[in-house]
């Protein structure tokens, strides 16, 4: 051994590779889980898309004057609201996967792929499930700010909607301000729980890292721990091989 | 070992597609104020129904209950939403009204009626009756232009409301109309007798106007 | 594992409830397992590397391969 190294130079520096790795392999194994939420919610905003000019052919092709007949504002809607909706996330999970902003973007067209669903199914009250729905599909990015920014958007159509057109909502002219509340105090009940899932999913993810580090901290005491003639035979043996 | 931002490899930097993504948000949001503009614009302006019931209608009612008669486009989407709340009214109201649904229908076009679904669901509800509605006379002769409009006469026969009973084009929920005919029925005061009806022009007269909603 | 006439079975070893830690000047501490877990992770490593952390469960030792299983 190198008299000029202490072999507490060397602990830390075998402990300093030991902790770089778990970091990495953590980071691999987290950006795995958002490359793959991320390229599942392009095929679920795409397969929206098409269902939902497939419903808008279906239920409301047609607004009828009489026996005139034009293409219904539905129609378009799907088409071209649904496609503003779904192009710009689609394209940041292909060009950049895994990114913060791309997740952030998912979560806020997600939700309002619900708004028009509820929309193309005049408010069908069962429609209203794709927003809880999709606040638990939002979950498995198992980062809980993307929740935020679902709720965040979903409470802000109801906000606006019952500011500029309080009768479209809740069906009273004159609703006090914290009617919006109401509604939204439902999908904050369940994403209350969701943050909490996430939380404990990630706080899981770190400590199976970190235990793997330990691990591998023992594997290297006990090559320390075996003799010096057993360490030089098994370099050798590592260089002949 | 802590929480670090996960870098993304993509070549594509950061500040452009940030710029991207707030454009998008205010493109979806303006799109989304457009279909709502569309959904809340209501049907062309009714003229004003006959105050008391017209004896000359071809509609039977029975004494001492109120009569709602509901006229509707046979193939109207957003008229769906309509009957959906016509259903809960009945259900609410049902031992005190007697509910018409009138379909307008060209002359010889009264078989193919009994075969769109609107006709069909609103069939279905108990305490309603279907009929169709030759050439619109019905619908002439109440004031009706827009698919979705009711009118309601309590039981001495006056007219007490008269409008729609859904709050946007195709839209289910509370709406002004359904309160107004519940405060009527209930034997209260309804702050105003109209409400605005959203839905697809009766007949093919003159082009889809934006209706004032006027207060009687 | 051990033996009773013919049959072999895996001790088990239990939990181990205490560490103690020798710093690099020689000085020794006690710390729950909590805390144990709690010390940031190139600090749990460094002992675990350099054999300075011993595990307890009660009274009884644990040798650190078996306490990091459990």
């Amino acid at each position: 051994m190198n008299a000029s190294v202490k072999p507490i130079d060397t602990i830390t520096a075998a402990a300093d590779a030991v902790v770089s790795r778990a970091e990495a392999r953590f980071d691999a194994h987290r950006q795995d889980i958002l490359r793959s939420t991320d390229r599942m919610f392009a095929a679920l905003l795409v397969g929206q898309w098409v269902f939902a000019i497939f419903l808008a052919l279906t239920v409301s092709p047609y607004a009828w004057q009489g026996k005139v007949k034009t293409v219904h504002v539905h129609v378009w809607a799907a088409i071209l609201l649904g496609g503003a909706i779904t192009c710009v996330p689609v394209a940041l999970a292909m060009l950049r996967p895994g990114a913060l902003l791309t997740r952030h973007v998912i979560a806020a067209a997600q939700m309002f792929w619900s708004a028009l669903l509820i929309h193309l199914t005049g408010g069908r009250i069962e429609t209203h499930f794709h927003v809880f729905g999709s606040l638990a599909f939002l979950a498995f990015y198992r980062d809980w700010p993307v929740l935020l920014t679902g709720t965040v958007v979903i409470a802000g159509e109801h906000f606006m909607r019952g500011i500029l057109w309080p009768e479209s909502v809740y069906g009273i002219p004159n609703p006090e301000w914290w009617r919006f509340l109401e509604h939204a105090a439902w999908v904050v009940f369940i994403v209350v729980f969701l943050v909490l899932s996430c939380r404990r999913s990630y706080r899981d993810m770190r400590v199976m890292a970190e235990r793997g580090a330990e691990l591998e901290a023992l594997s290297e005491n006990q090559w320390r721990n075996s003799s010096v003639v057993d360490r030089a035979a098994a370099e050798s043996a590592a260089r002949r091989g | 070992m802590g929480s670090r931002p996960v870098q993304s490899r993509s070549p594509v930097s950061g500040a452009p597609m940030g710029a991207l993504a707030a454009a998008w948000f205010l493109a979806v949001v303006a799109g989304f104020l457009a279909l709502w503009v569309y959904k809340l614009r209501p049907g062309p302006e009714a003229a004003t129904a006959p105050r008391s019931w017209p004896v000359q209608s071809s509609i039977r009612t029975s004494g001492g209950r109120a009569t709602l008669v509901l006229f509707a486009h046979p193939r109207c989407a957003c008229t769906r939403a309509t009957i959906s709340e016509l259903a809960r009214l009945m259900a609410r109201f049902h031992d005190r009204l007697d509910a018409r649904v009138l379909f307008a229908a060209s002359p010889g076009e009264e078989a193919e009626l009994a075969r769109t679904d609107l006709w069909s669901s609103a069939a279905r509800i108990p305490g309603v009756t279907v009929a169709p509605d030759p050439s619109g006379v019905e619908a002439r002769r109440f004031g009706a232009e827009t698919s979705g409009a009711a009118v309601l006469y309590d039981a001495t026969g006056a007219l007490a409301f008269q409008g729609g009973i859904t709050s946007a084009r195709g839209h289910e929920g509370d709406s002004f109309g359904q309160e107004r005919i519940a405060a009527v029925l209930t034997g209260g005061t309804p702050d105003r007798a109209s409400a605005p009806v959203f839905g697809c022009g009766l007949n093919d007269e003159g082009a889809v106007r934006i209706a004032q909603v006027n207060d009687r | 594992m051990e033996t009773q006439g013919q049959q072999t079975r895996a001790m088990r070893v239990p939990a181990y409830d205490r560490v103690v830690v020798r710093d690099g000047e020689g000085k020794r501490r006690q710390l729950s397992r909590n805390e144990f877990e709690r010390l940031p992770l190139r600090e749990r490593v460094t002992y675990l590397i350099g054999g300075t952390a011993e595990f307890f469960a009660g009274t009884e030792h644990i040798p650190a391969s078996e306490a990091m299983k459990g």
